[in-house]
């Protein structure tokens, strides 16, 4: 038996009542919901003949009789509820249907021709599920049993037993361990070791020169210098020369250690945004339709300062604060140890104070940032669709709008100043009232001679010095899980595994034939919905073919799979009959082409542009290549031509001028393999027709697909695939499909006629 | 008025999209194996009438935070549109309870009641709840993208694996879950 998800122990007796064992069931899988929808334990076992779902309530022993929750073959108590058993010749079609909140499991039922409800899922156990569903429509189908490929169950944390939140990154947030964090990015800072060791050092003496100042400026002045019989007694120049010294050293390495800073700061926050920019930019388009692109990029930029931050100040100032609290602590117990356990007292109820301080301090800067980041998106809404407002003059509206964003950010601000104000004088207070505490009695102890006036001053100096660390201490706690946060993020993406990856021995083609073969291709860029489904098609090389269908059909889908941004789910997709993930991407970049229907242009001269793919191509070959697409004209009409910069904050140019010049940028690389993708839907009729003719001339001998809208523009093609729902449902000439009397015959009917009411002639 | 009279000579927004709209008196509903289908009389360009059958509908709301009742697409296994609710009031009760009974399986959401825990860590944030189906465990990713505020004290919470849960209302929370997530609204 093939248990997609492990059975405990308990389930395995409950099973064995109804006759499964584990040598007549096939396969086992789980659903956390059963058929009302209910949370509960549904076990699904396929035999030859049967689906059964057995439905309850199991309970992992207490902790002490498994150890660490542990999801291996646990003792596990099964309480059977719940019994379904259907018979699997009256079932066909199984699959799995989102819903708004997890998932159903159904199935097409012959005898009472309708579906039926099998079970309900949450969304964790969609995955498992299809695969149950996949392998239950090929049994039906070939009527033998092919067990899902065994992956081993490695979705939960090992340690804490919860599903990993994301599954292609098998790293659990919350069992991470936070030295490993830090070890890991410590090796990746090890670059910066001496810098970050000087730094330290140089810190390490300021603090230390901290630490001797208020000696030498009150209890030895008071008690060596001013007091009759000091050792130093009446020589004031010479302490005033000591204390002005000591300060100028402190203030030398002081700047040092800032010039320091300043040359390292840069440097390593340069490196690191280095690395994540690299670590993105080889990762696959999949992993970016997820996620919004610009957040991420300024999340993780934001981030790079944050870790910087950990390493060139958080870490040494931990260290320095420690040094500087054990430092001081030791000299107040030295100086008079009743006093300084006095002053100790008040340490607990301080920090405790200020902890609580602090976690409301956080709330308020929390409600004001995200305040602050709900104006400012209004903002940018308005400025930017400032035409719209215009347009419907909706200014009015808009304005009520920000006076909102902005009285609640007016309010969140002032909370902040108005807690900043009231609270933290009050802290103060508790330290200063400790301070006169602790002058009254340690004055009481001079005046009984048991301490001297200078040490005593000393003493209340030094209690002052324990201020800083102590609030220092309280706040990174929550500095450094931010920091940890940076980290794991930066960690999270330096791990991600692209989904699209360079087969190890990749091989590499140095001439393409072009040909392009789908065999039984079916993709979905989510699991529950195929866009192809089961597409087999072979064009042979230098042959011309054409792709039509309906919008969201899956014809730009095929073109993503053939320059594999993504990999077909099932079947596979070969060129010149190699399996394209056997291809090298050097291979597939240098003889495929595409101008798809999203025309990106890059920052920079338009020149730069069309050589984008082919850095050395000459002035000639540009323009060749523009006046093939069309762009020459309208790039020479600009005052600086070719030089024109183009991209954001430069030059607008239009739809069809955009077209046209990824157009050329694809003409330039002369590929063996073209792919068009709506290329010339911007475009007006007249100048499409002129571009058709210059890519006519090009596809000569090459291998072209063209995906368009515009039946007119394919109708001189070798082939027709009529794409609908993702299968391909005709296939032949323009002459073949319009006799056929079938999809396209429509489609082209209907466009016909609305060219001709148009007034535009084929 | 002029402008009365020019408006009335241009199409109306109903002339230039037709939108069929399902009622008791064209539309028969049934219950087949527990899904919902439909039986929708059809007049045909030359008179008579047809019925067009649908054993299976799934249906979808237009606006599910807004009107649950009203407004409701009602597709085929392709998603295609066979026609619209305009509210379920069109129906006698039989009818209107298949149908509700299809919403309310299809837009069935956990109730959040209490919340037991609620960890972050690197940027997730781990909830222990109690719910109207007992205790759920759960992981969101990225916490304040993940709630969703409708209305003045309704949230919906997000999961990363794409479930969906609602806390139906704020006030009726108690203490001490409310200041659990209380940073994040």
């Amino acid at each position: 038996m093939t248990e997609i998800e492990q059975i405990p122990a308990g389930v395995y007796e409950a099973a064995a009542k109804r006759g499964i064992t584990a040598e007549n069931a096939l396969l086992a899988a789980y659903a956390d919901r059963n058929k009302d929808g209910t949370n509960c334990d549904n076990w699904i076992f396929v035999t030859k003949d049967t689906l059964t779902l057995i439905g309850g309530i199991q309970r992992i022993l207490p902790k002490e009789h498994v150890g660490r929750m542990d999801r291996r073959r646990l003792e596990v108590k099964f309480g059977q509820l719940s019994f379904d058993e259907y018979l699997l010749e009256t079932l066909r079609d199984f699959r799995v249907e989102q819903q708004i909140s997890g998932c159903i499991l159904t199935a097409f039922d012959e005898g009472a021709q309708a579906y039926i409800l099998i079970t309900h899922l949450s969304c964790h156990k969609m995955e498992e599920m299809i695969q149950l569903c996949t392998c239950l429509n090929e049994y039906k189908e070939k009527g033998e049993f092919q067990p899902p490929e065994k992956k081993e169950d490695d979705r939960y944390c090992p340690k804490c037993g919860r599903l990993y939140p994301d599954q292609s990154r098998k790293l659990c947030p919350a069992c991470m361990n936070r030295m490993r964090v830090i070890r890991r990015m410590g090796t990746f800072m090890m670059k910066y070791k001496w810098q970050v060791l000087t730094v330290l050092a140089a810190m390490t003496l300021t603090t230390l020169l901290g630490v001797l100042t208020p000696y030498i400026s009150s209890g030895f002045f008071y008690d060596q210098v001013l007091t009759v019989g000091g050792a130093f007694y009446g020589q004031v120049a010479l302490v005033i020369f000591l204390i002005v010294s000591t300060r100028l050293l402190a203030l030398l390495i002081n700047m040092v250690n800032e010039v320091l800073t300043a040359r390292i700061v840069p440097k390593v926050t340069y490196d690191l945004k280095n690395v994540i920019f690299h670590s993105i930019e080889r990762l696959s388009v999949g992993f970016f339709s997820k996620r919004q692109t610009g957040s991420l990029m300024n999340q993780v930029f934001w981030d790079a300062d944050n870790i910087y931050w950990f390493f060139v100040e958080g870490f040494p100032y931990l260290v320095i604060n420690g040094i500087q609290t054990v430092a001081v602590t030791v000299i107040l117990f030295v100086i008079d140890w009743k006093l300084a356990l006095l002053a100790l007292i008040f340490c607990p109820v301080c920090v405790f104070a200020i902890v609580r301080l602090h976690k409301r301090m956080r709330k308020l800067h929390a409600k004001r940032y995200s305040g602050s980041r709900r104006m400012n998106g209004m903002l940018s809404d308005a400025l930017g669709g400032i035409r719209v407002v215009k347009a419907f003059s909706k200014e009015n509206i808009e304005i009520d709008r920000f006076d909102q964003r902005n009285k609640a950010f007016a309010r969140a601000s002032q909370n902040v100043s108005l807690y900043n104000g009231t609270v933290f004088p009050l802290v103060t207070f508790l330290f200063s009232v400790s301070s006169i505490l602790i002058l009254g009695i340690g004055g009481w102890r001079v005046a009984g001679g048991g301490l001297t006036y200078g040490m005593l001053l000393t003493f209340i100096s030094y209690t002052t010095l324990l201020y800083n660390p102590l609030n220092f201490f309280v706040d990174i706690n929550y500095k450094i899980s931010e920091n940890m946060n940076a980290m794991f993020r930066l960690m999270e993406i330096m791990d991600a595994e692209p989904e699209v990856r360079e087969a190890e021995n990749a091989r590499t083609l140095a001439r393409v034939q072009g040909r392009v073969t789908f065999e039984n291709v079916e993709f979905g860029y989510d699991k529950t919905r195929k866009i192809i489904d089961n597409v087999s098609f072979d064009i042979a090389p230098g042959k011309k073919i054409g792709i039509v269908g309906h919008t969201g059909a899956g014809k730009s889908t095929i073109a993503n799979l053939i320059i594999r941004l993504y990999d077909a789910d099932r079947g596979c997709v070969r060129i010149d009959g190699v399996d394209v993930r056997e291809l090298s991407f050097e291979t597939l970049r240098r003889n495929i082409a595409i101008v798809s229907q999203e025309t990106y242009l890059f920052q920079g001269s338009i020149l730069d542009n069309i050589r984008y793919a082919v850095p050395d191509a000459t002035m000639e070959e540009v323009i060749a290549s523009s006046k093939a697409s069309g762009a020459h004209d309208f790039i020479i009409r600009l005052p600086d031509g070719y030089s024109t910069m183009i991209g954001w904050g430069y030059k607008d140019l239009s739809g069809g001028e955009r077209q046209r010049i990824s157009i050329a940028r694809a003409i330039l690389l002369a590929p063996q393999i073209l792919i068009l993708d709506e290329a010339t839907s911007a475009m007006d009729t007249k100048t499409e027709r002129l571009i058709q003719m210059a890519l006519e001339k090009l596809s000569r001998g090459r291998t072209t697909i063209m995906i368009a809208h515009r039946l007119s523009t394919l109708r001189d093609a070798d082939t027709l695939l009529v794409i609908e729902h993702g299968r391909v449902s005709e296939a032949g000439t323009h002459a073949q499909l319009l006799e056929k009397e079938g999809i396209y015959h429509k489609l082209y009917m209907l466009q016909y006629e609305a060219l001709k009411n148009a007034g535009i002639q084929e | 008025m002029e402008t009365k009279e020019s408006i009335q000579s241009v199409c109306t927004l109903a002339d230039i999209a037709e939108v069929r709209y399902l009622r008791g008196d064209n539309t028969e509903i049934f219950l087949k194996n527990g899904f919902p289908g439909v039986r929708i009389k059809v007049r045909q360009e030359d008179g008579t009438e047809k019925t067009e059958e649908h054993t299976r509908i799934w249906m979808h709301r237009s606006f599910p935070f807004d009107l649950p009742e009203e407004y409701i697409s009602v597709q085929n296994k392709d998603q295609e549109e066979i026609g619209l609710i305009r509210s379920l009031a069109d129906f006698d009760t039989a009818a209107g309870d298949i149908l509700r009974g299809e919403l309310a399986r299809k837009y069935y959401t956990p109730r959040i009641t209490k919340i037991v825990s609620l960890k972050e860590a690197h940027g997730y944030s781990f909830w222990n709840v109690e719910s109207d189906v007992g205790k759920l465990q759960f992981t969101l990713q990225d916490t304040f993208r993940s709630l969703l505020r409708v209305g003045e004290d309704k949230i919906f919470v997000f999961d990363n694996y794409g479930n969906r849960y609602v806390i139906e209302s704020l006030k009726e929370l108690d203490h001490r879950s409310l200041r659990r997530i209380e940073l994040y609204l």
